[in-house]
């Protein structure tokens, strides 16, 4: 968990560089930079995690009589895409404008606390119940972020971040199509 | 339909009939929230209550403040106004309550209706906290560009946002 958390950061202040880096370029000097070097850099992003939203959630998990107990978990949900199977082909460039094909949107939950609200463990593994609890809570949080419509949140999020970084290279306009099915 | 087709509407005209809306609904955005509750019983035994809240808050925008010149085939608009919450609604999510009672308690129903009540209040001052969250603040005007670049759009015109 430490080490995802690591790299997520790296990936961020990558992108922050990434981001300050043309736009002073291009503020400098509107220089275009050519098709399979935009693709290396848009793919050098990899994950590109464009929106964070905390989620709560009362976790109940009976197994019987004596084997109940009530979690409240914490956490936040993190949306992203990836951007490293991006291929030649999902890029188009005419008349300045740049036509991007980007892979569906995803989203994870990062659970950041959760205390035992209640419990009655007699006959049942305590420490086994908990963590079940916990994979229970983060699938029932995942729905409820599917519910509110994370997935059209992350989208909106995703085209203005490459928006503006497209606009920054110099062109004039970015149109998407979102891949909504896996590539084979 | 915002447009005749009998007669070639002027921009600036409908910009500024536009500009006159005072409440437009920009985005609906959901929270949930968990709340753990606990009072203090004599003899020290305590009544404790889990709920959770779910609140769905429609955001507006006053287009009275809205900034904009025309040249050429752009429309540059200015800094744009921030979102304000119009209306909200917060639902108990009763399928996920749960307690932690003294039996013997007097008070636990009463414990319990101030539990809600408190819960429902909170949601409501951290419902009130998201217009000055700046997340909330980027995403709607990523909602509210969208609009108006389609409206400008539909007289053959681009926007530009000053930022």
């Amino acid at each position: 968990m430490k080490n995802k958390n690591i790299i997520a950061i790296i990936g961020i202040l990558t992108i922050i560089l990434i981001f300050i880096f043309f736009a002073k370029n291009s503020q400098k000097r509107a220089v275009k930079m050519d098709k399979s070097l935009f693709i290396t850099s848009v793919k050098e992003i990899k994950e590109l995690s464009v929106i964070q939203v905390p989620y709560h959630k009362i976790v109940k998990n009976k197994k019987g009589l004596f084997c109940e107990i009530t979690i409240i978990l914490k956490g936040y949900i993190e949306g992203y895409i990836n951007l490293e199977d991006l291929r030649e082909d999902d890029i188009k460039i005419k008349d300045d404008i740049v036509y991007i094909t980007i892979p569906k949107p995803e989203y994870k939950f990062n659970s950041n606390y959760f205390n035992v609200f209640k419990e009655n463990v007699i006959l049942c593994d305590k420490i086994k119940l908990i963590n079940e609890t916990i994979q229970l809570g983060k699938k029932m949080i995942l729905e409820d972020a599917k519910k509110d419509g994370i997935e059209k949140a992350i989208e909106i999020r995703i085209k203005e971040v490459l928006s503006k970084f497209v606009k920054s290279l110099g062109y004039k306009d970015v149109q998407f199509i979102v891949r909504d099915s896996i590539r084979l | 339909m915002l447009f005749s087709c009998k007669e070639k509407v002027n921009f600036e005209d409908k910009i500024e009939q536009i500009k006159k809306t005072e409440n437009l609904n920009i985005m609906e955005w959901t929270t949930r929230n968990v709340f753990e509750i606990t009072f203090t019983k004599q003899f020290g035994f305590e009544n404790r209550f889990a709920i959770e809240t779910k609140s769905k808050i429609r955001f507006c925008v006053n287009l009275n403040e809205l900034k904009y010149r025309v040249e050429q085939n752009y429309v540059i608009f200015g800094n744009l106004p921030n979102v304000k919450i119009c209306s909200y609604n917060v639902i108990e999510e009763i399928q996920n309550y749960d307690e932690d009672i003294f039996p013997l308690s007097l008070s636990t129903e009463r414990n319990k209706k101030l539990a809600f009540q408190i819960a429902i209040e909170s949601t409501k001052i951290m419902i009130k906290n998201l217009e000055n969250d700046t997340n909330i603040q980027e995403y709607s005007k990523v909602a509210l560009k969208e609009f108006l670049s389609s409206f400008v759009k539909l007289f053959g015109k681009e926007a530009k946002f000053e930022e």
